[in-house]
């Protein structure tokens, strides 16, 4: 047998031994990362309720419901702060909402819609987090966004982008308002640390001190936090932390 | 004659090395949980205060007075007394298919019991009651919570059930 033939041959086997194995597929339910999302708000006298493409609205004994808000896009997480309704839609972004009026349809940032996870309000500025929840890298660890402070004038409602504020690379968490001062917890990409950082309320957004504590996280598991005056509750899912503010941070008294 | 043998031995070995390597292989990562499934007619008719359980995937906390409530993921809420925040104590469990949000006004919990809005009076902490129920408020389709395809097998749901949670395979 002439050599180009053997070659030939060998080619074809080769070939046909090929690892086929390539990236793993991880498959998304409808493409997206799943989170638990705030469906149901409370606000004044009404209760609001996400209610599929809607926002309708319920008095406290549960009864007179009344068509609220719909569109554009599909809202899909519920902020409420005083009369100030914050909307994550599926798409576009971010749908405010002050007194009744939309008072502007969205915000896209960085080649993606802004994904809200969190938001705070203090005074005229508004803090929100941008987990960007969707996006994970190719070592599976999770992405996290910028925090981002929007000026709000309410006289003008009118949300504008004064400054945003990029901790680390993956990060996601919570913004939450106290004494003053606004709070982020960060997850950081081994998820077993919170990161607490205190931000200057100008326009610059820079950090004024941070601290952290140990934080068992199962990535699966979105972390919850009420804050309920001095007192903290933060659950990793399996577990909830009492955290009490002392001198300048939160600090952990007790488990549950 | 001796040329044909050794390709027809060639084809032979090849065919046998390709065996198996053709076939394609199923890389795809599917989710690490199956859900709980429910009878519809049981998602809104059993709802009851159970002794404490353990904690497995809590979404939301909330306060109420000296008690905080905790959402364990579509099966109901854990209930706390904080009154001494240093000796914390379970009350117990409420039973609440579906759950995945509640809301606290003074002592009155809004909560959807998969796609209907509740109205519970928890003035009695030991015996919280439905005081209004809203059908069909929400379409909810309640996912794994790591975002992934179930398994098949693990994903067919049978009629008359639904999904409530999920729990780890």
């Amino acid at each position: 047998m002439r050599p180009p033939v053997y070659i030939a041959l060998c080619l074809l086997v080769c070939s046909c031994r090929k690892d086929k194995q390539g990236m793993p597929n991880y498959n998304y339910d409808n493409g997206t990362k799943s989170y638990n999302e705030s469906i149901i708000e409370i606000a004044g006298n009404r209760v609001f309720v996400n209610a599929s493409d809607e926002i309708n609205s319920f008095d406290l004994a549960g009864n007179d419901r009344k068509f609220f808000y719909s569109g554009p896009g599909k809202p899909v997480h519920l902020l409420m702060h005083d009369s100030l309704m914050i909307l994550k839609n599926a798409s576009p972004g971010l749908v405010f909402i002050d007194g009744g009026t939309p008072v502007m349809s969205s915000f896209a940032f960085q080649g993606g819609s802004l994904n809200i996870g969190e938001a705070a309000l203090h005074g005229n500025r508004m803090l929100a987090m941008d987990m960007k929840a969707t996006f994970m890298d190719g070592d599976m660890k999770e992405r996290g966004g910028p925090l981002y402070m929007f000026a709000h004038d309410r006289k003008q409602r009118r949300f504008s982008l004064t400054a945003w504020f990029t901790n680390q690379p993956y990060s996601d968490g919570f913004v939450r308002y106290h004494d003053s001062l606004i709070y982020s917890y960060d997850f950081t990409s081994s998820f077993n640390r919170i990161l607490f950082s205190r931000f200057n309320l100008n326009d610059s957004m820079s950090v004024i001190e941070q601290n952290s504590f140990s934080f068992r996280r199962n990535k699966d598991i979105n972390p919850s936090v009420t804050l309920d005056g001095d007192f903290l509750y933060l659950s990793d899912g399996l577990q909830i932390f009492i955290c009490q503010i002392q001198g300048k941070f939160f600090v952990v008294k007790n488990t549950i | 004659m001796k040329n044909w043998i050794a390709i027809w031995m060639l084809v032979a070995v090849m065919l046998w090395n390709c065996k198996g390597d053709l076939s394609v292989k199923d890389d795809t990562i599917y989710s690490a949980y199956k859900p709980v499934l429910m009878e519809k007619s049981r998602i809104t008719t059993d709802l009851f205060m159970m002794k404490p359980r353990s904690k497995a995937h809590i979404v939301k906390t909330a306060v109420m007075g000296n008690y905080l409530l905790s959402v364990e993921f579509g099966l109901g809420f854990h209930i706390h007394d904080l009154s001494d925040k240093m000796n914390p104590l379970e009350k117990g469990f409420f039973q609440l298919p579906g759950c995945i949000d509640l809301e606290v006004n003074n002592n009155t919990i809004y909560a959807n019991n998969l796609n209907d809005l509740l109205v519970i009076d928890m003035t009695d902490i030991a015996d919280p009651r439905v005081i209004n129920r809203q059908e069909k408020v929400f379409d909810m389709v309640i996912k794994a919570p790591d975002g992934l395809l179930v398994r098949k097998g693990l994903r067919d749901i049978p009629e008359g059930t639904a999904i409530i949670s999920y729990e780890k395979l």
